[in-house]
């Protein structure tokens, strides 16, 4: 019985692999340019800005929380950055530094009222989404920034020793985030949480304290993936970020992180960022259309929010057979 | 008078627990039949089994003539078979009537009859005289008008028998009555009523009959006019003391550990005692009588309204669980499934939750210390896993709750406090936590121990303090261990005549 149980145990855990091979294999028979090394390497670059923003998403949804302004605040420090090199000539890093500063006294804010003023998590992000949009617009008045200094596009477009360097950043944001879940001691703490915020809470964790850190996390990697991705396009447009968190967010629960918090794992966020990357990237091959691409992204996400549900019940009911 | 509802040597069952073993019992049309017997003694798998939560192990329920190996919640509702809970299914938005015909909304085609079904409600308030206006929210109510609601709700459903259980726990004394009232109306319209209550002087005043569980059996079922509560409480707490307790040398010191003077908040009340160093003090009552609410005043995890907390001689306040860490309080909370384990998570990560931050250094966390913890815990609790990677879920309940207290001493607390020791757990492990908590005794801690079983109370405790309905009723050192006193202490309700 044991050996029945590892087999299936492997494919729940790791099942999600198999898809993205399935995947691959799939796109290479109907186009074989697809599996070739050069693509390969430009369908990791095109993740890189989802995976480095849904690795601080991961923290939300591990304590049961949730992020909507991250597609906005991308937007957002695009535009703060822009306007700070462009207009005011300021230093790449300077200008990153006061992008990101902004960026998380946000998350602090959104933070604090989901934690201390108990407001679901879904309406308060929802409403600094709009904020920020409406940020994003006001700033310049609807116009886009073009004209970036060219050491700042390095970040998108250069490359180290033949690796282009977004994917370098993705890894560095992938190890940053496990490192603080699996290495630091208040990683625990976000499992706890959101498996038992009780049993949390009595064990003496500050959870109020650990949910506002959830929402800071988030914000970071939501400003990382938004410098990255100004570099990428060169252009700072008030409207780029716009459906970022829905990419985000499926990229998350297709790798099979649970929305309802407790279960996640940082590797799950690199495939399911892929997954979808992959997907981009194989449909625009085979020449088929954007609103196809999204018709198709909603229902992958709706089909990886049924398979975690599936997945919990029959859960609950080995439990209570037990 | 004939029987409508008959369990023919039914068993139920649990792994590890039989909950009901070889109960036979028989209920009579328009009788109000009491159940009484102590927590754990069956009565709620009973319930359970009549409207269709559990189905039998064995045997066989006769119902109306007719035999049924078990019943669904849909059919048992069919079969007219209703059950007053005690925390009500109701909700709480909607009006009385809508919640009265929420399963049968009156229709006009696709539409709400929105007119019948107040005209309906209006008609069947009336009847039952009760002052309630079917547009009313039920939340606004009182919770005896909410259970009115609820039991009209059964009418409704044509039900010919219907299960109280604690009904009169959250009621005013007038409530009460309002309560009586209907259920003798009921019994005189030949609806049968099946009554659980810990407070025998409800069931001397109102039941026909009564019969008494223990530990899964049924002892006996009495004619009320043929007994009286001394013979009911003998007949519930019965067993005598058996060899489940391991000895423990006799608590001597005088030392006060920890001390309250008129704590107040969180639904306890004025509540002063003294916890003296190295014993271990049981608190004796009912559920619901406030000692796992007052137990939280102490760990921090609810506010104190008024009071105070002196520790080791000094005044202290405990904000919150980490307040109550450092000072050297630890809590074994009730419900360690909800409450004491991640179980999600694995042993090693479960006991190291509360130290983590000792077991770090700049914020990283050790894990070969983690491992250590894991395996020192593993060795002195006799905790049986393969590894400390084993998800807590997966464990029995016995090795669950020394996880639990591991991970409470890995706080190396001064006080420990431990709500139910061993709830839901089979006897040979009971033992074994038994033996842990006078380890701990023998190592110099001290316990404040929260049971609702009466012989753990007597069979673990230097000293006893009886609680009831939020305040503290009686206090009683080793000599004085009584059951029967014990069981006077927690249903005298002083605090009900306030209201």
């Amino acid at each position: 019985m044991k050996k029945q149980n590892t087999a299936s145990k492997w494919l729940k855990e790791y099942g999600i692999v198999l898809v993205l091979i399935l995947e691959v294999i799939l796109f290479g028979i109907l186009k074989p340019k697809f599996i070739t090394v050069s693509n390969f390497l430009t369908i990791l670059k095109q993740s890189s800005v989802v995976c480095i923003c849904a690795v601080g998403m991961l923290f939300v949804l591990l304590t049961g929380g949730i992020n909507l302004s991250v597609g906005f605040m991308m937007s957002a420090t695009g535009m703060v950055c822009a306007i700070f090199m462009v207009w005011y000539g300021m230093n790449p890093v300077l200008a990153v530094l006061l992008a990101m500063i902004a960026m998380l006294i946000v998350g602090v804010i959104i933070g604090a009222i989901v934690a201390y003023l108990h407001v679901a998590p879904f309406i308060v992000t929802m409403a600094f989404m709009n904020v920020l949009k409406g940020f994003s617009f006001i700033v310049t008045d609807g116009r886009n920034i073009s004209d970036l200094p060219d050491s700042f596009c390095q970040i998108g477009l250069g490359d180290f020793l033949g690796i282009p360097i977004p994917i370098i950043l993705m890894a560095l944001a992938l190890f940053i985030g496990y490192f603080i879940l699996r290495r630091m001691y208040a990683g625990r703490y976000f499992f706890a949480i959101g498996s038992n915020e009780e049993a949390a809470r009595l064990s003496g964790v500050n959870v109020e304290l650990t949910k506002i850190l959830t929402y800071v996390i988030s914000c970071f990697f939501a400003t990382f993936a938004g410098i990255v991705m100004l570099a990428r396009i060169k252009t700072a447009a008030p409207n780029t970020g716009n459906g970022y968190e829905f990419d985000v967010i499926t990229a998350c629960v297709l790798g099979g992180v649970s929305m309802t918090g407790g279960e996640g794992k940082i590797y799950q966020v690199l495939v399911g960022s892929v997954i979808i990357a992959a997907l981009n990237n194989g449909l625009i091959m085979l020449q088929v259309s954007e609103y196809i691409q999204i018709i198709l992204k909603g229902i992958i996400l709706l089909l990886a929010v049924i398979y975690d549900m599936v997945q919990r019940s029959r859960k609950k009911k080995v439990v209570i057979a037990a | 008078m004939d029987t409508i509802l008959e369990l023919e040597h039914v068993s139920k069952l649990f792994p590890g627990v039989v909950a009901l073993d070889d109960v036979s019992i028989n209920f009579r049309k328009g009788e109000v039949h009491a159940l009484v017997g102590e927590n754990g003694a069956g009565k709620s798998t009973l319930i359970k089994t009549l409207t269709g939560f559990h189905n039998p192990t064995k045997g066989v329920i006769r119902y109306m003539g007719k035999e049924y190996t078990g019943f669904t919640p849909g059919s048992a509702k069919e079969l007219g078979i209703g059950c007053i809970y005690q925390e009500l299914n109701m909700v709480k938005h909607l009006t009385v009537a809508e919640n009265i015909f929420l399963s049968e909304l009156p229709r006009k085609g696709v539409l709400l009859d929105e007119k019948r079904m107040y005209q309906r409600a209006q008609e069947l308030l009336d009847e039952m005289e009760l002052a309630v206006l079917p547009g009313a929210v039920v939340g606004d109510l009182t919770i005896g008008y909410q259970q009115m609601v609820e039991l009209s709700k059964a009418l409704v459903a044509d039900s010919r028998l219907i299960i109280f259980d604690e009904p009169t726990a959250p009621l005013s004394n007038h409530e009460v009555e309002i309560l009586f009232h209907q259920i003798e109306k009921l019994k005189n319209n030949g609806i049968t009523i099946i009554y659980i209550s810990h407070r025998l002087d409800e069931i001397f005043r109102l039941a026909d009959r009564v019969s008494v569980l223990r530990d899964g059996k049924m002892i006996t079922t009495l004619n009320v006019k043929d007994t009286n509560q001394d013979e009911l409480i003998q007949l519930m707490v019965g067993r005598a003391m058996n060899e489940v307790y391991p000895e423990r040398p006799r608590h001597t010191g005088s030392e006060i550990l920890m001390e309250t003077r008129g704590l107040t908040g969180n639904g306890v009340q004025d509540i002063s005692l003294v916890i003296k160093k190295g014993e271990v003090l049981g608190l004796g009552g009912l559920v619901g009588a406030g000692r796992t609410e007052f137990a939280q005043l102490l760990f921090g995890a609810a506010r104190t309204e008024s009071g105070e907390i002196l520790f080791k001689g000094e005044k202290i306040d405990i904000k919150n669980p980490n307040v109550a860490m450092k000072q050297g309080i630890a809590m074994v909370p009730e419900d360690r499934k909800r409450q004491g384990l991640v179980l999600e998570e694995s042993v090693k990560e479960n006991i190291a939750l509360p130290v983590l931050k000792k077991i770090s250094s700049r914020g990283i966390l050790n894990r070969k210390k983690e491992e250590d913890l894991t395996a020192y815990y593993k060795d002195k609790m006799k905790i049986k896993i393969y590894s400390g990677a084993q998800i807590a879920k997966e464990l029995s309940g016995g090795n669950q709750q020394k996880v639990v207290l591991s991970k409470e001493l890995a706080t190396k607390p001064e006080l420990i406090i431990i709500d139910e020791p061993t709830r839901g757990i089979d006897v040979g492990a009971k033992q074994e936590i038994y033996k842990l908590m006078n380890e701990l005794i023998a190592d110099g801690m001290t316990i404040l121990m929260i049971t609702s079983e009466m012989d753990e109370l007597i069979g673990m405790s230097d000293r006893i303090v009886v609680f009831c309905e939020g305040h503290k009723t009686g206090e009683l050192v080793k000599e004085e261990f009584d059951s029967e006193r014990i069981l006077a202490y927690a249903s005298q309700h002083k605090g009900r005549e306030k209201d």
